[in-house]
């Protein structure tokens, strides 16, 4: 580590003498603060309102114990909002993974064009959700949509497909909907992995007769698979989070169809506005993405380095 | 369920931004829920930010988001401002309806309620508690005292505008089809039958919102379950607030409005993920000859569609089993928007001025003209006007306009309002989506009438059950 000069400080006339570790806490301190109350406040005041229920029209709040998970841990509707939440969220986690990755090695290739291809690959990402989903919900519209539209023209489909009308199709929507959008995250986690790749492991395996299908196995895959659990656990934490394009889209129908848990907690708060049961839920959330972390780094120590044969 | 089989009409821009807007609102209220749900908290009721510094700071929220609405609320403030001895600015707050009442709840919640409201009649008095007694003002203005409404002997509205629940036919279409307006309930069912086979695949007779997760159904399917003598909520003699949906007689009405429903979604494009845009939408684009909606569809029409404004017709709704029976007295939905001021005020005194001003002056009719016949003025001598009367649209509407002057002493304020009112009647009925869920359900057939009802009662018994609970804590 490199030794701060303290008695650069201590010439300075507005800068007291600090000690070097002082200094390294002076420096973490606007970090600190910032992560207090962006992240530690508000989670804090998240779980204590949980504990609480909410008169609206007095605007007090009485400490229920655990009422409010006890009333949501009863609720029907709770365990269906989580399964479908689950199911949004390991679904659309493949896809993007799968995606990312296909997507990744494609454009590792060198070829003509492959900085514009780049670009493109990565503009979903670069759309504001909101903007992106509403444009999408009326390419989809079962009336007035432009697919619909173009699928009748051409004698595809007899009858408009409900893209977002159908309590089938509905979560099917969402979850392709959110991978278009979100897949671009994992391309460029792995592209960026892929290029760190050493050219000479590639030729090592070619020289041993290895194809590219057992150079993936053998070369690419050992290499990248850390950033592959890693990008797994992150779209895992944020589609089961995820809000901005399953609320535009669908708002939770229809029919409940695409009601996922944080949908329900949204309702919670502001349909009955019941906000210590809304505060329950996400901390159920919270909880649960917790322990699945933990387990995930314990099973799949995406942390251990690479070994390749 | 109908569908139509070459819609090939894309929406203009209009709608796009219209409900680009309506959506934005949406998700913006989305995201503040997500974050207070999941990971920030309010700071708690600030009281009402009135004066600072020697300037006053007046706050309106209204749900009206139009350009020229907000155009109008705002030249209104600023010539007013111009007139009074006081420093004073403007905060103001155009919302979509949905983010209104969650800005109210949040205002409630917090005990920082804007200075003015301006809204929908049922949102605003369910409110009553809240607001501070206006008849001062109300006599200032010189409304007629049939717009009055009062509350424990308090006038808590000031109605700006009032618009009745009718639906639009494509008059020439109907016509064409030999059909004559249906009168009943019956007659309805069989006028979408008949009409539906006149125009083919190419068109629905009709297109019903059937959304669960949107008031859009709500408030298509309300008119009907009201005037059929049916209820969600009823205060009790001793003036408690109970679900009336489960009482016997009023739990028949209740099924045989869902009766109907579902009959009358057999021969009606549904759209279980409309919004209001939607419904409009298809009848401007000539998905749908015909469409349940308010005094706003021909202003709509006339940007969209302007060569279908002069066939479009407005008729009042059928009369339903209870009406024709005289079990229940003939009702025309209407909604009416109009502004109260909150009790947080700290400057009510320069709020009433300010709204006196408003009705008094040209802003009033720059309001009403903002929407021509969404606002129908509550002032006799503004609708009699010469720029009401010329306006384009109003002009070419002439028989929504008398639809208004011959069913006025029966028009009904559009959601049912218990005396005294229920401050949480939104929240039971609307924000747990009981109300969307059994209307959706009985269009698209999903639940047997009986159930339906029956489920719908039991979930608001637990609902009203857990406000009444929150509120004693």
């Amino acid at each position: 580590m490199t030794k701060f000069s303290t008695s650069t400080i201590s010439q300075s006339r507005y800068v007291p003498e600090l000690s070097e570790r002082q200094y390294g806490y002076l420096l973490l301190a606007p970090v600190a603060i910032l992560f207090v109350a962006v992240v530690v406040i508000p989670t804090a005041f998240a779980i204590w309102a949980s504990f609480n229920a909410w008169d609206l029209y007095g605007g007090e709040t009485t400490w229920v114990w655990l009422a409010n998970y006890q009333h949501i841990f009863n609720e029907e509707s709770f365990w269906e909002s989580f399964r479908r939440g689950v199911v949004y969220a390991l679904y659309s986690t493949v896809l993007q993974v799968v995606g990312g990755l296909v997507v990744a090695l494609v454009i590792n290739e060198s070829f003509k064009f492959n900085n514009i291809v780049r670009s493109i690959a990565l503009l979903p990402y670069l759309i504001p959700s909101i903007g992106a989903v509403l444009v999408l919900n009326w390419i989809f519209h079962s009336n007035f949509g432009i697919l619909n539209y173009y699928l009748l023209q051409i004698g595809l489909i007899a009858e408009p497909i409900r893209f977002t009308a159908d309590e089938a199709l509905a979560m099917h929507t969402a979850v392709w909907v959110s991978s278009w959008k979100f897949t671009s995250f994992v391309v460029f986690l792995v592209l960026a992995r892929l290029q760190s790749i050493h050219s000479e492991m590639y030729e090592i395996a070619k020289i041993n007769g290895a194809g590219p299908i057992r150079r993936f196995f053998d070369v690419t895959l050992p290499n990248i698979k850390s950033t592959l659990m890693i990008a797994a656990l992150l779209r895992l934490i944020f589609m089961f989070n995820n809000f901005d394009i399953i609320w535009p889209l669908t708002q939770g129908g229809p029919f409940e169809a695409t009601n996922i848990l944080v949908v329900y907690a949204y309702n919670q708060a502001f349909g009955t506005f019941q906000f210590g049961r809304a505060a329950a839920t996400t901390t159920v959330m919270f909880l649960v993405l917790f322990v699945v972390g933990v387990i995930y780094f314990r099973v799949f120590k995406p942390e251990e380095e690479v070994e390749v044969a | 369920m109908l569908w139509v089989s070459n819609p090939l009409k894309i929406m203009t821009s209009d709608i796009n931004r219209r409900t680009f807007l309506k959506r934005t609102g949406t998700v913006s209220g989305g995201a503040a829920a997500t974050a207070l749900a999941g990971c920030t908290g309010s700071s708690g009721g600030s009281g009402s930010q009135g004066t600072s510094g020697g300037q006053t700071t007046i706050r309106l929220l209204t749900s009206e988001s139009s350009p020229t609405s907000k155009k109008a609320f705002r030249g209104a403030f600023d010539e007013w401002a111009e007139t009074v001895d006081a420093d004073v600015n403007r905060q103001f707050q155009f919302s979509s309806a949905d983010a209104f009442q969650q800005q109210i709840s949040a205002g409630l919640a917090t005990g920082d309620l804007p200075d003015i409201l301006f809204g929908g009649i049922t949102s605003v008095l369910n409110l009553s508690d809240s607001l501070v007694d206006v008849s001062d003002t109300f006599g200032e203005i010189g409304l007629a005292e049939s717009w009055k409404v009062e509350i424990d002997g308090q006038t808590k509205f000031l109605p700006l505008s009032s618009s009745l629940n009718v639906r639009w036919n494509r008059n020439d279409l109907v016509e064409e089809a030999g059909l004559s307006y249906p009168e009943t309930w019956d007659e309805n069912v069989q006028f979408m039958q008949s009409f539906n086979e006149h125009l083919g695949d190419e068109m629905a007779a009709t297109t019903i919102s059937a959304n669960s997760n949107s008031s859009s159904s709500f408030y298509y399917v309300m008119p009907d379950f009201l005037s059929n003598g049916a209820r969600f909520l009823k205060r009790t003699e001793d003036g408690s607030v109970e679900v009336a949906l489960g009482d016997d007689g009023i739990r028949q009405r209740a099924i045989e409005t869902m009766e109907y429903l579902g009959r009358l979604g057999e021969h009606s494009l549904l759209g279980t993920d409309y919004g209001f845009s939607d419904l409009t939408g298809s009848f401007a684009n000539e998905v749908a000859a015909s469409v349940r909606y308010p005094g706003r569809l021909p202003t709509i029409v006339s940007k969209q569609a302007p060569e279908l404004l002069e066939h479009t017709k407005a008729t009042v709704m059928p009369a339903s089993p209870a009406v024709q029976n005289g079990d229940q007295a003939p009702m025309y939905f209407a909604t009416a928007n109009g502004f109260a001021v909150s009790k947080d005020s700290a400057n009510a005194g320069l709020v009433k001025d300010f709204l006196s001003y408003l009705f008094t002056s040209d802003a009033y009719l720059d309001l009403i003209l903002a929407a021509p016949l969404h606002r129908v003025p509550s002032k006799v001598d503004a609708m009699n006007s010469d720029r009401f009367q010329n306006n384009s649209v109003v002009a070419a509407q002439q028989d929504y306009v008398e639809l208004i002057e011959e069913h006025l002493d029966k028009i009904t304020w559009f959601s049912e309002l218990q005396q005294p009112p229920v401050p949480y009647w939104f929240q039971v009925c609307m924000g747990s989506q009981v109300g969307y869920k059994m209307f959706s359900n009985a269009l698209t057939k999903r639940k047997d009438p009986a159930t339906n009802v029956d489920d719908a009662t039991s979930e608001l018994k637990s609902i009203l059950s857990e406000v009444k609970q929150s509120q004693s804590n």
